[in-house]
């Protein structure tokens, strides 16, 4: 299920995109806002995988709204205006629904949601190489020219930025920025790391407490869980967990 | 005094000049007012649209309402916008259309008092003129992080028809370039009117005020 906002000005709009998320099996609507400064309220306690967003709002416009959010999530625009387009695509909207749009164009955009989304499966732990020779608690980074050799049970969490991912290691208080996917790091890491958002790779060893939305690594960090990665995460957990 | 004789002619001559020259300024008068023309905003449209749209699934009967409603105010602009003048009548059927329009767009928040003469004269006006106000009231009155008003008033003094138009302010700094609506507006009101008129505008931190007066015909 993908965990969606809705947000337009407009109760007829709001009205009209609420219906039609919940005619697409897969999208699930997390809350409806009636303006950017209340879906911002929301997202300061709360999370979901993607955005659908009207541009032209009183108070906060939708663009500058988007533009405003730290790790925006997958964004969808809907407006009734085509000069915003451009724009659209410079801050890496998904798509662009122009006013009035049909359930058909409205599934289009819910599907390029959805490929972009796409939970990998997980893989059964298979060996590397390096683990043959003994390597596989190391991992070399590149890193601003130099490369920098990290203790993977070192490595706190992983978080996703666009092309970069930071690596947030044990004591030290800036993370190693390189140029990586997600994907590909994932592939890397031994089998205590734990994908738990789009956005971000735990280390299970360094988790303090699990609630229903998120992950605490320490009183400044707290990480959110992605619906799409909640069942494969309890799962990991379940093989550890005691008690009712 | 005698000198000027030969000239008589002139006179003369001036007068087809004359002539000519109304003919070329009542042409570029015309030209400029087809520039200034009011242009009802693509937005307004398309947005109207979607909420009809969204209409028909959630209240049908709303819907084809809203339909006519549409219809009639764009037969206005399309076929009575470009005429000199118009019946009054319609020029106040058509802001009432409008602004029906606009209240089905937005929430209650947004308190819209439209207060129209309960009888109207016999009088044309040029046409499109108060939509400007109205449309500008709508596009800066409107916030959600407080109450929103806006208050339309049109009454009519013997020859004069007076128009106020108040909103509150919402806080959005205003980046668009705006003013050019407004702009055109008073242009089009210099010409047509040759100064005739009077219009006060009040922008205070928290509301904006327009007063006009303008001759009926």
């Amino acid at each position: 299920m993908i965990r969606c906002l809705a947000i337009d000005d407009e109760p007829l709009a709001l009205q009209q995109l609420v219906a039609y998320i919940s005619k697409v099996p897969f999208l699930g609507l997390a809350a409806q806002c009636q303006s950017a400064l209340e879906a911002r309220a929301f997202l300061e306690h709360d999370t979901v995988d993607a955005i659908f967003c009207d541009i032209n709002m009183p108070d906060l416009n939708g663009m500058e709204f988007v533009k405003s959010l730290a790790v925006p999530p997958l964004i969808v625009f809907t407006t009734a205006y085509s000069e915003y387009a451009i724009e659209g695509f410079k801050v890496n909207a998904v798509d662009y629904l122009l006013k009035p749009f049909s359930l058909q164009e409205f599934q289009r955009a819910a599907n390029r949601l959805k490929e972009r989304l796409v939970a990998r499966p997980i893989e059964p732990y298979t060996s590397t190489p390096f683990e043959e020779e003994g390597l596989e608690d190391v991992l070399f980074l590149k890193s601003d020219r130099r490369i920098i050799k990290v203790n993977t049970s070192d490595i706190r969490y992983i978080e996703g930025m666009s092309e970069y991912i930071k690596v947030w290691v044990d004591n030290q208080p800036k993370p190693i920025i390189t140029l990586l996917s997600m994907t590909k790091v994932e592939e890397k890491l031994p089998k205590y790391f734990v994908r738990i958002h789009r956005s971000y790779i735990i280390n299970l060893n360094k988790i303090q407490e699990v609630n229903k939305n998120g992950v605490i690594v320490d009183a400044k960090t707290y990480l959110p869980i992605g619906d799409m990665y909640k069942e494969s995460f309890q799962t990991r957990l379940g093989e550890r967990l005691l008690g009712n | 005094m005698v000198l000027q004789l030969p000239y008589q002619p002139i006179p003369v001559a001036a007068d087809v000049g004359n002539t000519r020259l109304a003919k070329l300024e009542r042409e570029n008068l015309e030209q400029q007012l087809e520039y200034l023309r009011y242009q009802i905003s693509p937005h307004f449209f398309m947005n109207t649209l979607n909420n009809i749209h969204a209409l028909v699934d959630i209240d049908s009967e709303k819907a084809k309402e809203t339909i006519v409603e549409l219809s009639k105010m764009m037969r206005y602009v399309l076929y009575d916008g470009n005429k000199r003048c118009v019946r009054l009548f319609s020029e106040l059927e058509f802001i009432r259309h409008y602004v029906a329009l606009m209240q089905l767009r937005y929430t209650d928040k947004v308190k819209i008092t439209l207060d129209l003469p309960k009888e109207t004269p016999n009088r044309q006006i040029p046409p499109l003129i108060l939509i400007t106000f109205i449309e500008n009231a709508f596009k800066h009155g409107i916030s959600y992080q407080r109450d929103s008003s806006i208050i339309i008033r049109v009454t009519i003094e013997n020859d004069k028809l007076l128009f106020t138009c108040w909103n509150t302010k919402s806080n959005k700094p205003n980046k668009e370039k705006g003013g050019v609506g407004l702009s055109n507006v008073v242009k089009r009101m210099d010409l047509l009117f040759e100064y005739n008129y009077k219009l006060n505008i009040h922008d205070d931190s928290d509301f904006y005020n327009v007063e006009l007066e303008i001759p009926l015909i």
